[in-house]
């Protein structure tokens, strides 16, 4: 069953996903930044998990705190199954580089954000657009009252 | 039994109870005198227990923990034990960091006065089991290691170390010194004994290092040693290292020289096994407000005030005070309470990374008292201010920020970083105002600005007293501080226009100027003698020291080498409850302290997350967000669309909307609606059954009351939500899969950033049916589930053989290809 019968399918994840993903996390953020405690030191890397439905609806299934980030150690012997290996191309190299660079760019901007100075807050200018690290992307700026949308 | 002391070495009510125990432990005077100790050596059995030296713990004072003993007393005694055990380790990571060789008379002496007192525990027993049932109860029962590491404490002062509480293999671990036959060795030192256990139910042990001797030789003969023989009973001398045990049949034996200890040195040498010991760790990283603390000049006046409330409580600033103006003395606490480091942990830090600024002298300008490296675990600490433009210049940040702050500013946070080297150099104080420090001192400081603000090219006034001002403020205690800085600050404006508790702001700023390159001059010397963990402060891009932690947990190197690359410093993982650092990683919010927090202070959760990362608390969230609490449950339509509909099992309202819900179906379909039940707080799938039908919907909700305990099943608690059936499925198999994304919110003070990562995207193993709703394999594509799989059957936590995982990337959407929508 290849993708024949739904392009709609991949033409939601190509051109849509990602849209519905940020805003669903905008909305999370907007219930929730008012709740959250608020202090100078405070961050948090969460993570969402998603489904979508075969009619391409995105589904919030939870967010976890403290997401997995060892992925290293079960690639190789995931990886290795002949099973997956036959039905997807999996590029092992992205799978590698890619928690180590959350990890480093949520680092990054973490320090970016929480300089020292607690009222240094428009030192760095984030702007849809303006490429972040690891391809992080803004979701949401109180400051500017800036939300993805 | 000194085993079962060791581990209560934290703080706690069972120390209490063994503190009595201890007398002989760490008998820092009495072993000096080993003639009273000295028993005839004697081999044999009938060696009563009643005779054993006197050095043994005395098995009455543990009963009298029940008794009118003065327990304030027993408690001073321990504590004092501790404190001299803490100094001593101290000592030892010093002399390790400085490479002092002892002279060989002393460690030939040390030698035969490790044989002397192994000799003098000959005739106690191995256990219990051995004793003659006629004898009361001995208080002493030494196995193999028992006997060497009960001889190591009797003379930890000698040593000058305290023995880890560890068995043989941690023993072998420290001494890395090998000798490759029985005739190099020397008498006192170490033979083990590698061997496999007969027994499948005993554990190998570590190195399958199963038994120790102590060397002999001599006039006892070529091969002869004293040890403690499973089967012989007793501590006694043998004739030969070389025999047959019952237990375990020998691979190999392996000599150790004993060299490394006569130095003074015990730490482990194997890379595989750290042998950390926590237990000074905890007490380490409670810095000063442990009871246990030593203060090497302060701690004779904590001694013989006595009382450990004192030290414990608040009113420890007012002791500490005291403290400081007896000896004169600027104290570092201003930085060590904004998040600095004591002087303990200073110098593990100086250990971790030793330098060769480790074994500077102290410049006088910096510390005009006499000061002793070995009082205070050698840290060099205070070699910094005109050293500063000598040593190396910390590397560059990784990410600086591009706005650089006034240079005013900078100059504040030179003159901050100067200062908290100064005021590591204050041994054993505390809290202090900046009132009480003498003369001599704020010249020593004010020179050192002055030192410093030279280099940096400002106004030297200004930073001075800018810098005064900062140690005050430093300080958590603000309501004295703003009093301090009332009096300090009048020259100062660029600071006084700032709150005190915004003193960070003028460390803020990593622009890249001359001044900011001075800071980081100091800095990295201040770090290089081990003392960043100290100062959160000064980092340029972060407001915290450059020192981070990171519990061995979930992703803990990924966040070591990201940190590291940007010229951090790890601290080591046994300072978890330390309130030192500048950035915390760690992976329950239980392990932070949220209450000593420090603003600025880089921490990985933010407390209350479980209102989003638990179930009920997002939807909580999102219901209050999003619907009107006026609507039931069944209309609340407005959800956003991505949520599914949900049931709180908890809120007395939900399940009768449930069921309101459900009866809304025309009857025949009532059964068909699949559910899922996810309990609240557990993540990664734990707990999460897929069901369908009225009645298995029922027991969730309700439970199943009996009077039989084996019976009753108790409602559930959690969340209900519709099930899900349709999902799109990847592969000509149809696997389900989701979608890990991240959302950071990377600040949320004062205001709130948000980021979005797209992740990736994971599989479930088998292809998706929903003919067996057990299978949960096919259901959840938690990453938990694949610990179950026999991939990771040495990993404790698996129970079931379950199903893996696959995981792709999502962002570069490889799986396109082979996506298909297949149900069922």
């Amino acid at each position: 069953m290849a993708l024949n019968g739904k392009q709609s399918s991949c033409d939601y994840i190509k051109n849509q996903l990602d849209h519905d993903i940020k805003l669903c996390m905008v909305d999370i953020m907007k219930a929730c930044n008012q709740k959250l405690m608020k202090k100078h030191g405070y961050f948090d890397l969460l993570g969402c998990d998603f489904m979508i439905t075969d009619d391409n609806q995105l589904s919030l299934l939870e967010i976890n705190t403290d997401p997995a980030l060892s992925l290293g150690n079960m690639l190789s012997t995931v990886l290795s199954l002949t099973l997956m290996s036959s039905l997807f191309r999996v590029d092992n190299k992205v799978l590698e580089d890619l928690l180590p660079s959350v990890v480093d760019g949520a680092l990054d901007l973490v320090l970016q954000t929480q300089g020292p100075d607690i009222t240094d807050l428009g030192s760095v200018q984030f702007q849809q657009g303006n490429p972040l690290p690891a391809d992080f992307q803004l979701l949401f700026d109180e400051k500017n009252n800036w939300f993805y949308s | 039994m000194e085993d079962h002391l060791d581990k209560e070495n934290q703080v706690n009510m069972s120390a209490l109870k063994d503190l009595q125990l201890d007398s002989s432990g760490v008998s820092a005077e009495k072993s000096s005198d080993l003639s009273q100790k000295e028993v005839p050596v004697e081999e044999g059995e009938d060696f009563l227990i009643t005779k054993k030296p006197s050095s043994a713990p005395n098995k009455e004072v543990i009963i009298v923990g029940n008794t009118n003993t003065d327990l304030q007393a027993s408690f001073k005694k321990f504590r004092e034990q501790k404190i001299k055990e803490r100094q001593l380790m101290k000592l030892s990571q010093q002399l390790d960091a400085s490479g002092t060789q002892r002279s060989e008379d002393f460690k030939n002496a040390l030698r035969s006065k490790f044989i002397e007192k192994a000799k003098s525990y000959l005739g106690v027993s191995y256990a219990r089991r051995f004793q003659d049932p006629s004898t009361p109860e001995a208080s002493l029962y030494l196995d193999c290691c028992g006997l060497i590491r009960q001889c190591l404490q009797d003379l930890s002062t000698e040593f000058g170390f305290v023995v880890g509480k560890w068995n043989q293999a941690y023993q072998m671990d420290t001494l890395p010194m090998i000798v490759e036959d029985i005739s190099e060795l020397k008498p006192g030192d170490l033979i083990f004994y590698e061997g496999i256990y007969s027994s499948k139910r005993s554990k190998p042990q570590k190195h399958n290092n199963v038994h120790v001797e102590i060397y002999l030789g001599g006039e006892h003969g070529l091969e002869s040693t004293i040890g403690s023989r499973y089967h012989k009973g007793t501590v006694s001398i043998f004739p030969s290292y070389k025999f047959t045990s019952t237990t375990w049949s020998l691979v190999k034996y392996h000599y150790r020289s004993i060299d490394t200890w006569l130095n003074g040195i015990c730490k482990s040498c194997c890379p595989e096994h750290p042998w950390q010991s926590d237990s000074l760790a905890y007490l380490e990283a409670a810095g000063k407000r442990s009871i246990f603390c030593y203060e090497v000049e302060g701690g004779e006046n904590f001694k013989e005030g006595g009382e450990g409330d004192k030290v414990m409580s608040s009113a420890h600033e007012q002791q500490d005070d005291d403290v400081n103006a007896e000896n004169g003395e600027f104290d570092e606490d201003e930085i060590s309470d904004a998040g600095g480091g004591d002087e303990g942990e200073c110098n593990d830090v100086a250990v971790i990374s030793p330098i060769p600024a480790l074994s500077e002298p102290v410049l006088p300008v910096v510390s005009p008292r006499p000061y002793s490296a070995s009082q205070t675990g050698g840290r060099p600490k205070a070699n910094s201010l005109d050293d500063a433009d000598l040593l190396p210049v910390a590397p560059p940040l990784s990410c600086e920020k591009p706005n650089s702050q006034s240079l005013n500013g900078l100059d504040a946070v030179a003159v901050d970083d100067s200062e908290a080297v100064v005021n590591s150099s204050a041994v054993g104080s505390s809290k202090n105002s900046s009132q009480k420090n003498p003369p001599r001192n704020r010249r020593a400081l004010s020179k050192s600005l002055d030192n410093e603000t030279t280099l940096t090219g400002n106004n030297n006034s200004n930073s001075a007293t800018g810098s005064v001002k900062l140690v005050v403020t430093n300080s958590r205690s603000v309501s004295s501080d703003i009093g301090n800085a009332d009096v300090t600050n009048g020259s100062s404006k660029k600071v006084t226009t700032k709150r005190i508790s915004q003193y960070r702001t003028n460390s803020t700023t990593g622009g890249q100027s001359d001044s900011e390159i001075e800071k980081n001059k100091v800095k990295g010397n201040s770090s290089d003698v081990g003392s960043s963990s100290s100062k959160p402060h000064n980092s340029t891009t972060t407001g915290g020291s450059k020192s981070y932690f990171v519990s061995k947990s979930n992703g803990w190197k990924l966040v070591k080498a990201a940190l590291d690359a940007r010229g951090w410093q790890q601290l080591p993982f046994d300072y978890q409850f330390s309130s030192k650092f500048g950035l915390k990683w760690v992976e329950r919010r239980s392990q932070i302290d949220y209450r000593s927090h420090i603003p600025g202070q880089l921490v990985c959760h933010i407390p209350n997350n479980d209102i989003i990362t638990t179930k009920i608390g997002l939807l909580t969230v999102l219901r209050d967000k999003f619907c009107s609490k006026s609507l039931p449950s069944t209309q609340r339509k407005a959800y956003p669309p991505w949520l599914p509909l949900t049931f709180d099992l908890e809120s007395p309202s939900d399940i009768p909307s449930l069921f309101e819900y459900i009866n809304s179906f025309p009857e025949t379909e009532r059964e068909g609606i699949i559910w899922i039940y996810k309990p609240s707080c557990n993540n990664r799938g734990r707990g999460i059954r897929v069901i369908s039908g009225i009645e298995s919907l029922q027991l969730i909700c309700y439970g199943k009351p009996s009077k039989d305990p084996e019976l009753n099943i108790d409602p559930l608690k959690g969340i209900i939500q519709r099930y899900i059936t349709n999902p799109l499925l990847i592969g000509k198999e149809g696997y389900k899969f989701d979608i890990r994304c991240y959302l950071l919110i990377s600040r949320n003070y004062p205001t709130t950033y948000a980021f979005y990562h797209s992740g990736y995207c994971r599989l479930a193993l088998k292809p998706y049916s929903l003919s067996d709703l057990d299978d949960t394999l096919m259901h959840l594509t938690n990453a938990s589930i694949q610990k179950k799989d026999p991939i990771y059957q040495n990993n404790k936590d698996i129970q079931v053989n379950h199903g893996f995982l696959l995981l792709l990337v999502i962002s570069s959407y490889l799986f396109l290809d082979s996506i298909s929508s297949r149900r069922r």
